[in-house]
């Protein structure tokens, strides 16, 4: 008996122990958004080809469902945020990397069509590929944009059906949207740098006053409002990816000749050669030069100026992207709106990449994740990233908390073509080593 | 009696404040002495002292076989990384370990005693599931070392007992991870397998100073191992073009990877105020200072397979043990006993591979006594400390929770 006692001193406290040696998962195993005082009832994103989720060259399905505003939408809970969604392989078919090095990158085959073209109101997403801060007030369609021929214009808007014909700003406020993020001005200076300075950018003043009145219209809404700044577009991989100095068998490292409005020079660190010069460097079919004369390499076959941003250029599209910031700023303290600081953050990004939980990635064209095949526009990740600019933004002003989309569940979701030439596999596999060696 | 007891433990329990290493070791050697939270430096009295204090040895008659086994059901769960959702709860793969132990001595005069002991005081095993968000840092890892330590004890004076030993060491260990293939934008796997055998030694000393009271010290030696080993890639088909890249880029890579285990310090107390009644305090240093970065030497480095060398920079570890046991008659005797330690890893470094914090342990046990068999059971609660992060250089922050039972019994046989 008295060992039955003993046993029960021990035992009974030890079973005690053991029901509650559990951890026990949380009732919520992940974020919640709490919208705090922002209203995300109707969200309506506006802005150009990065809030259509552009990339790759394209604008396509696929991608789209990775537009920062659709991420953003997901996050905050928003029930129905519809987009001008296309058919693979897109409108203009998208970008594909047929090999890793050389780098080729060709067009997919074939095209896509408009998909939600049923829906009897304006799209949530009014991003539109190509668009200018002036479109947004004044476009109705193709024939009348900055961009004639450019016919995002018509298939997202697609006026008439809402007659009277309505621009974006219109069809935005027509939603009677509670939540409107706006990201614009972009290609009112990278149409200047991805020319090689050859077309205008908007005049300042032109920009300073069309965005207060942008905002000004914006605001009419009643809705919570926050934009984005913009980026200092030379950092992006169109502009650093081609170096200035190209090596030349038993010679070394050599130079380009560079063609510049002060005529021919050798171009040196802060001429930028654009990604379109890549297929131009060492061609000798005499299209941009005498024939049998290497392009780039002499000074009788300077590349092109619409493939180069040389030092001046880079000066003036640089300072343009700070006076358009200044208006931004300036319009949006008027009237209390929040303003994303893009500049700063993707200062940061170029310099030092992005970690994600320990996961890095870089402005790397290619290599780094965070860019689209095109060189310009973000991809999944990248826009994943912005997405999640946005939602600290948001948070800050509205006193929200929406929870960050997971970077690395957008990673690793890029649909490979099953079906690929046989005769570039044996390439592939020798050219895949040099591009990570050549870094 | 009984009630004093409970009131002693109890009094133990909330006074027991130490800020104190755990790491990758396990204490847990022999049923009786963990039933006693490890505090067996300085009673050493039975055969499994080959691995507490081999000193102690030469208080054994005869011969003497033990076999045992500890359960382990450990349970872990991170929440976050907070830059991704502070609130994003992950939960550690239930698995059991059960590291098993062969001791046996002979006693070859008064003063001679010789030993063989075979045990696993290193390991670890997590597992996340391939698809947790941290799956770049770690999916599976898996650590097993076995030694092998024949030891001979001799008392050099009445009461005052040395001990040493030789240790054979194999280790294996292999650390499975997802890799991110950038410019494909696509995940596949990493498994990172070696294994190495080295040599160690210990050595222990034991003096019983009076009838009540004994001190026990007791050494381990770090045991520096070159884990040798290979490095496979596994990325899912797509096509032609991107299968010949990976191949290219990922090919099996033979690769070395330094590793060296840590020593061990204890030094223990023991007072026994009646023939029923003996208390244990010891406290125990391990070398985790030796653990100062994981780094893999490929022989063949290709571009995307390069040399790693992550920093660590682990801290010893201490832990203060009290242990004790209470003779209830010829046959039984019950235990109990608590122990306090802390984690040699840096917030800095910290990663899932091993998600510690520092511990309290409790432990409880009974050992019966039956002609030439000895059964002795013991059962652990060990209860780590919740670990916020917020200083990590791997960009990893967030929370860890683990919570471990052991069960730990073993059969000794003595002729």
């Amino acid at each position: 008996m008295k060992l039955i006692k003993y046993i029960a001193v021990i035992v009974l406290p030890l079973m005690l122990v053991m029901t509650g040696c559990k951890l026990s998962a949380p009732s919520e195993t992940k974020s919640t958004a709490s919208l705090g005082n922002a209203d995300f009832s109707v969200y309506v994103s506006i802005g150009n080809s990065l809030t259509a989720g552009y990339q790759s060259g394209s604008l396509v399905e696929e991608h789209q469902m990775f537009s920062y505003p659709y991420m953003i939408a997901k996050q905050a809970g928003v029930k129905s945020f519809e987009q001008p969604l296309i058919s693979y392989p897109g409108l203009t078919p998208i970008l594909e990397l047929k090999l890793l090095d050389p780098p080729t990158i060709e067009p997919a085959t074939g095209q896509g069509a408009p998909t939600n073209t049923a829906l009897a109101r304006p799209y949530n997403n009014l991003g539109v590929p190509g668009a200018l801060l002036p479109d947004i007030l004044l476009t109705t369609s193709s024939a009348n944009s900055l961009s004639p021929g450019n016919v995002y214009f018509d298939v997202i808007l697609r006026n008439p059906s809402f007659a009277p014909d309505t621009t974006i700003l219109q069809q935005a406020l027509s939603l009677s949207p509670t939540f409107i993020t706006c990201w614009i001005g972009n290609n009112d200076v990278l149409g200047y740098a991805t020319s090689g300075g050859t077309l205008p950018t908007t005049p300042t003043a032109t920009f300073d006053a069309l965005y207060q009145q942008l905002l000004g219209g914006l605001s009419l809404s009643g809705a919570g409002i926050v934009v984005a700044n913009l980026p200092d577009i030379t950092a992006i991989p169109f502009f650093t990816t081609i170096p200035y100095l190209v090596e030349v068998p038993d010679v070394g490292l050599v130079p380009l000749q560079i063609s510049t409005a002060s005529g021919t020079k050798t171009a040196t660190a802060n001429d930028l050669i654009l990604l379109t010069a890549k297929s131009l460097i060492g061609d000798t079919t005499g299209t941009y030069g005498p024939p049998g004369v290497p392009v780039g390499l002499h000074p009788l076959a300077p590349l092109p100026t619409t493939v180069v941003l040389d030092s001046a250029e880079v000066a003036v599209a640089k300072a343009t992207v700070a006076d358009f910031n200044t208006s931004i700023q300036n319009a949006a303290d008027a009237l209390g709106i929040a303003v994303l600081d893009v500049n700063a953050a993707f200062n940061d990004i170029a310099k030092n990449g992005v970690s994600v939980g320990g996961q890095e990635f870089s402005a790397d064209f290619i290599t780094g994740g965070l860019f689209s095949l095109d060189g310009v526009h973000p991809s999944d990740v990248g826009y994943a990233v912005v997405a999640n600019l946005f939602i600290d933004k948001i948070n800050e002003k509205f006193n929200a908390g929406i929870p960050h989309v997971n970077v690395l569940e957008i990673a690793g979701r890029t649909s490979i073509p099953t079906e690929i030439d046989a005769a570039m596999t044996q390439e592939a596999a020798q050219r895949a080593v040099e591009i990570f060696t050549q870094r | 009696m009984h009630k004093r007891l409970m009131v002693a433990l109890i009094v133990l329990v909330l006074g027991t404040s130490l800020a104190l290493g755990s790491g990758y070791s396990i204490y847990e050697q022999g049923a009786k002495a963990m039933a006693m939270s490890g505090a067996f430096t300085a009673q050493a009295n039975d055969v499994t002292a080959i691995f507490y204090n081999p000193a102690g040895l030469t208080q054994l008659k005869g011969f003497n076989l033990s076999v045992g086994t500890t359960l382990i059901f450990p349970k872990s769960a991170f929440t976050g990384p907070t830059d991704i959702d502070p609130n994003l709860y992950n939960e550690l793969e239930d698995q059991t370990f059960f590291p098993s132990t062969f001791y046996a001595s002979y006693q070859v005069n008064d003063q001679l005693a010789l030993g063989l002991g075979f045990f696993t005081p290193f390991g670890l095993g997590t597992n996340w599931g391939n698809n947790w968000v941290g799956k770049h840092l770690a999916t599976e890892s898996d650590l097993k070392t076995f030694f092998l330590n024949p030891t001979v004890a001799y008392e050099v004076t009445p009461g005052l007992s040395i001990g040493v030993g030789l240790e054979y060491v194999i280790a294996e260990i292999t650390l499975n991870r997802a890799a991110y293939f950038t410019p494909r934008d696509l995940w596949g796997k990493v498994e990172l397998g070696g294994d190495d055998t080295a040599i160690g030694w210990n050595a222990g000393l034991r003096f019983q100073a009076t009838d009540q009271l004994a001190l026990g010290v007791s050494y381990r030696s770090e045991v520096a191992l070159e884990l040798d080993g290979t490095a496979t890639f596994d990325f899912p088909s797509v096509n032609p073009v991107v299968n010949a890249e990976v191949a290219a880029l990922f090919p099996e890579s033979k690769g070395i990877a330094p590793l060296t285990l840590p020593s061990f310090l204890a030094v223990g107390v023991s007072f026994q105020p009646t023939d029923e009644l003996t208390f244990e305090v010891d406290w125990l240093q391990i070398g985790w200072s030796a653990y100062d970065k994981l780094s893999v030497d490929f022989k063949n480095e290709t571009a995307a397979v390069t040399d790693t060398d992550s920093p660590k920079n682990w801290e010893d570890s201490y832990s203060i043990r009290f242990g004790v046991q209470y003779q209830l008659n010829d046959d039984l005797a019950i235990r109990g006993g608590v122990m306090r330690d802390n984690d040699p890893a840096p917030d800095e470094t910290l990663d899932p591979i091993l998600p510690g914090a520092d511990r309290t342990l409790f432990s409880l046990g009974l050992g019966y006594t039956m002609d030439n068999l000895q059964i002795d059971g013991g059962y652990m609660l060990l209860l780590q400390d919740d670990r916020e992060i917020s200083t990590s250089e791997i960009d990893w922050n967030g929370k860890y929770e683990s919570i471990a039972t052991l069960f730990a019994i073993s059969f000794g046989y003595s002729f």
